[in-house]
């Protein structure tokens, strides 16, 4: 057995684990509010994507937008990823070998990186472009990824619950 | 023809029994559901935030419920699509199901709320009165509970 697989199996059957999985109310509630986390996280984060692409609220600069609306995005990446770690460890042995739970930690892992190198690179230069109709191709590169990956994480998350082995 | 007429024919329809024999059918409809849902739910929340003053404040209420109005509506139509599409593919499933009937009720109230809300804000630039808070806060209220509702169809 893999390390891994080993560590997934142990969370499994810990008493909290076993808990959260046998309550009937527990998992459907914390299920409930990881989707309303997903729907306040991804919704304020694609409406900056989209300012990003020039599709919406174009006439505000794109760093007072940012400031604005990333607060939210936070606060649903926070409840979005508590309530993530909860039903993981409620079905972890189930998750490990499942390809689409796989599939979304990869989206995950990509969808953290595109930020962290966009904030490095062209956010950096947002005072040249702020109110800029269309802005660098770069960062309507950054809009596309993180529209898609999220996009790939609600499916991938979805199907999770479809592709039982 | 009843409610219930209505839902028993459209279980026999040709697209009903195609949707119901499809192994991923009702998965990638549920799939654009929530990804419109995903949409509509930033759209809403920014709009109703700025009612509260503890969003967008640097822009007239007006400009944000304007400019947030395509993907606002345009989502709202997606997940409607895509809702009848999944009674479609099985209506007797949600014609007894209490959540369903409690969502379909909260889902008219919502789409009530909502153009009275863009009627309201319309008119608003920067002054929030408590009855403009209030409209925001019904319009949080009932999406939220769209979305609980929804999620429960499932679970009874």
């Amino acid at each position: 057995m893999s390390p891994l697989l080993h560590f997934c199996t142990w969370l499994y059957s810990t008493p909290f684990g076993t808990a959260i999985r046998e309550s009937d109310y527990a998992f459907p509630i914390i299920e409930t509010i990881h989707t309303l986390g997903i729907t306040l996280l991804v919704g304020t984060i694609s409406v900056i994507d989209l300012r990003l692409l020039g599709l919406t609220l174009r006439h505000v600069s794109v760093s007072k937008l940012y400031r604005q609306i990333i607060p939210w995005t936070w606060g649903g990446f926070v409840v979005m990823f508590i309530s993530g770690v909860l039903l993981f460890i409620s079905e972890a042995k189930d998750n490990y070998g499942n390809p689409a739970f796989r599939i979304k930690l990869i989206l995950l892992f990509l969808v953290g990186l595109n930020p962290l190198i966009f904030h490095t690179t062209t956010f950096r230069e947002v005072h040249t472009w702020d109110l800029a109709k269309i802005t660098p191709v770069r960062a309507r590169l950054a809009a596309v990824f993180s529209l898609c990956l999220w996009g790939g994480i609600i499916v991938a998350g979805r199907i999770i619950a479809y592709s039982h082995n | 023809m009843s409610m219930l007429d209505l839902f028993q024919w459209i279980g026999h329809s040709s697209l009903g029994v195609v949707l119901r024999q499809s192994t991923w059918a009702f998965a990638a409809i549920e799939v654009v559901h929530l990804l419109a849902l995903a949409i509509f739910g930033g759209a809403v929340l920014l709009v109703d935030l700025r009612f509260f003053r503890i969003g967008l404040n640097s822009e007239p209420t007006s400009r944000v419920v304007r400019e947030l109005s395509p993907q606002l509506f345009g989502s709202l139509v997606v997940m409607a699509i895509t809702g009848v599409l999944m009674v479609i593919s099985g209506p007797m499933r949600y014609y007894y199901n209490e959540a369903f009937r409690a969502k379909m009720a909260l889902f008219v109230l919502g789409v009530a709320a909502q153009f009275l809300i863009h009627k309201i804000a319309a008119k608003t630039e920067f002054d929030t009165t408590w009855w403009r808070r209030i409209a925001a806060g019904i319009s949080l209220t009932i999406w939220t509970g769209v979305a609980l509702a929804g999620r429960a169809i499932g679970y009874i």
